[in-house]
């Protein structure tokens, strides 16, 4: 199960910008409210 | 540099980039870095979704506001609105639900077209049965498209336009993508590696509407595989890519002009509907050069017969009728040898292809003449002082 996932996440953020950026918009996003 | 080190690369980018963009929002307020966080793990998800679950989001779009974000989110990721796959549903975009709308259809469709009449009951019928099937069917699955059919008729006989307006009456647009089988490659249908083919891209935005591929008898060996995967499962991939295109709610038309003297001697004894198929399928396969398997996975194959003068006449006189409704004029009458001197040119090699022209130019004058009258209705007489006929107007 745990191996399924990470080998479609690798392959989404390897193949889409869009999904790299919202990723990373949203853990960066969560660590800010978090931290502030 | 290599490709790992690149994508670290991007990714401290990005980061920074991320960093950036929230710690200016952070300084107007927090809420704004709230929503712009909440918006970015949306959008992860629907990503996700539409890669993993594409099924359960299909059945979710059927709310408006969400499908009107979903198509958001598949534009950054050229990703096709997910179509649903749960069989008790009608798409919205197929306008024709019930038995009583596709016998409308039907009829309205013969007001419209001449000379088809029982090509158009055909594929009206049979996309009917198509979608009845799917009601009953448990999983959509690898379904094939709405309804695929073979056209079997000369050139300019009136294929396109018929295809127009079933698209027009089925899906509410007139609009179809024609590919020309003879020009067609590979590239411009399904796509290279780094590029997605046209029909791919056209049908990734809008998966209702109708393709019809011309003079399929001259396509190669690779787009006859191509289309029978299409016509088969009723998706397309572009290669290298495990994301398929779905064609299930699209209408495909092949069309070919060789074998339609020979349909046509068969069509006079067509008495048995199966045998009839099974014959014209045979004799499709010898004497033309259509790909068998082809011919086995279309829905229906239509033969197109040629026009009768009477409905030759028809269309004549329906687009007279039309060009003076385009200049806000009525066509009252016309004399029979007008009409019958354009129906002995259309000659058969062409078909119809120039009578749109042909009757412009015959209504340019009396056109012309009747404009300084701002006259309501037109007639066209044959001048009896002259020796060839020739329009007249006559403005009330």
């Amino acid at each position: 199960m745990m191996g399924r996932l990470k080998i479609s996440f690798v392959r989404l953020w390897n193949e889409l910008w869009f999904f790299r950026l919202n990723v990373v918009v949203a853990i960066v996003g969560t660590i800010y409210l978090l931290t502030r | 540099m290599d490709r790992r080190g690149l994508h670290i690369l991007r990714t401290v980018f990005y980061v920074m980039l991320a960093w950036f963009v929230v710690s200016s929002l952070g300084r107007f307020h927090w809420f704004l870095v709230l929503f712009i966080t909440t918006v970015a793990i949306s959008n992860v998800a629907v990503v996700w979704m539409l890669r993993e679950h594409r099924n359960r989001l299909a059945v979710a779009c059927r709310r408006p506001v969400l499908r009107r974000y979903v198509a958001g989110v598949c534009f950054f990721t050229r990703d096709q609105i997910p179509l649903e796959a749960s069989s008790d549903s009608p798409s919205r975009e197929v306008r024709l639900r019930t038995a009583r709308d596709f016998a409308n259809a039907a009829k309205v469709g013969k007001q419209v077209v001449r000379g088809h009449d029982s090509v158009l009951d055909t594929t009206f019928s049979r996309i009917h049965e198509n979608q009845t099937l799917r009601k009953t069917r448990r999983s959509r699955g690898e379904s094939g498209p709405l309804a695929s059919f073979l056209l079997v008729g000369e050139d300019g006989i009136g294929k396109r336009y018929l295809m127009r307006v079933l698209s027009k009456l089925l899906y509410g647009s007139s609009s179809i993508e024609v590919f020309d089988c003879r020009r067609i490659t590979m590239s411009e249908l399904v796509g290279t590696r780094d590029r997605c083919g046209d029909l791919l891209e056209i049908f990734c935005n809008k998966p209702h509407g109708l393709v019809l591929f011309e003079q399929v008898e001259s396509a190669s060996a690779d787009i006859n595989n191509n289309l029978v995967q299409l016509l088969t499962s009723g998706q397309l991939y572009q290669p290298g890519s495990d994301n398929p295109v779905s064609f299930q709610e699209a209408v495909v038309v092949l069309s070919s002009t060789t074998g339609a003297e020979t349909i046509a001697s068969l069509a006079a004894d067509r008495i048995d509907t199966a045998a009839w198929h099974q014959q014209v399928t045979q004799l499709l396969i010898d004497e033309t050069r259509i790909d068998a398997s082809l011919l086995h996975a279309v829905t229906e194959i239509c033969c197109l017969e040629p026009p009768s003068d009477l409905v030759k006449a028809e269309v004549v006189a329906l687009l007279l009728k039309k060009e003076c409704k385009a200049h806000n004029i009525e066509l009252s009458h016309v004399d029979p040898e007008i009409v019958a001197t354009q129906v002995f040119q259309i000659e058969n090699g062409s078909g119809f292809n120039l009578v749109p022209q042909r009757v412009k130019k015959l209504l340019r004058k009396p056109l012309v003449a009747a404009a300084p009258q701002r006259a309501e209705s037109l007639s066209l007489r044959v001048r009896t002082d002259d020796r060839y006929a020739e329009a007249e107007t006559s403005g009330r």
